[in-house]
């Protein structure tokens, strides 16, 4: 966790499903301070999305610590920039839903989550 | 009805291994939450270069079971444990390759309504019915529920 789930209306080349996982990879990071390691993207492709819509992100990712409304906020809109920049459209193009799941019901990497902000050498 | 949503990669992962791991599935929820009636597993078997980890191209492997809101963590735990070292057992890779989640029944439901909200409205019916009829057809084909990886 965080799981991207990138729902295109056309599939993307395999060029930009690497640099959109690469730019959201970065966007968490910067924005959470967590690990990129824990950062999946799941392309899935052909979606009938709603008109002007491109690509239309659903993310499950971790909620509580240090993981504020602001913070999940910016990390949205930093999603829809990496998201946009990296299929070469504007960010109206990109749709973003986030759900948040509690830490302790989550083992990735052998070990129950930590709450946002208390990984080993991550500030959140 | 209780489910397991599960995301592999369709070229490494075997019938053999999708059926060894929904029966354990079913066996660990059944002894640590009572009863495994109604449960249904849906598989999704992810084609080569839709997964990243990290901001590599990866396998993944992840799982979603759904259980009872509010299920303490002391039951919801040892469970979380049982299914991840199982399930690493089966697919033969080490338990840092999962993310196994135990997550609320009502968290569930708020996925599952997100990923279908993102439909056109329009479009929401016929892809209720489009995955019912290849869920049908993929578990008489091969017994087991798989859902379109790619709509």
């Amino acid at each position: 966790m965080p799981l991207y789930n990138l729902a295109c209306r056309k599939p993307l080349s395999a060029e930009q499903r690497q640099i959109v996982a690469e730019r959201i990879t970065e966007a968490h990071c910067t924005v959470t301070t967590a690990l990129p390691h824990y950062v999946n993207v799941v392309y899935t492709d052909n979606w009938s999305l709603p008109a002007g819509i491109d690509v239309s992100i659903f993310g499950g990712v971790r909620i509580g610590g240090t993981r504020t409304p602001e913070v999940v906020d910016r990390l949205k809109r930093a999603l829809v920039e990496a998201t946009a920049q990296g299929i070469g459209k504007p960010t109206d193009r990109v749709a973003i839903t986030t759900i948040g799941v509690p830490a302790h019901w989550i083992i990735e990497g052998g070990e129950v989550m930590p709450e946002p902000g208390k990984e080993p050498g991550a500030g959140g | 009805m209780p489910k397991i949503l599960c995301t592999v990669p369709e070229q490494r992962t075997t019938k053999a291994q999708i059926l060894a791991s929904e029966a354990l599935f079913k066996s660990v929820y059944a002894e640590h939450f009572g009863s495994e009636d109604g449960l249904a597993v849906l598989w999704v078997l992810a084609p080569a270069g839709q997964t990243f980890q990290a901001g590599k191209s990866a396998d993944i492997f992840l799982t979603m079971i759904e259980v009872e809101d509010d299920l303490p963590q002391a039951r919801r735990e040892p469970a979380m444990w049982a299914f991840t070292r199982g399930w690493a057992d089966i697919l033969d890779v080490d338990v840092e390759r999962l993310m196994v989640t135990c997550a609320d029944s009502a968290t569930v439901a708020e996925y599952v309504r997100g990923n279908r909200n993102r439909l056109r409205p329009i479009s929401r019916i016929r892809f209720m019915l489009k995955t019912i009829v290849y869920v049908l057809q993929s578990r008489r084909r091969s017994g087991f529920a798989a859902l379109r990886a790619n709509p």
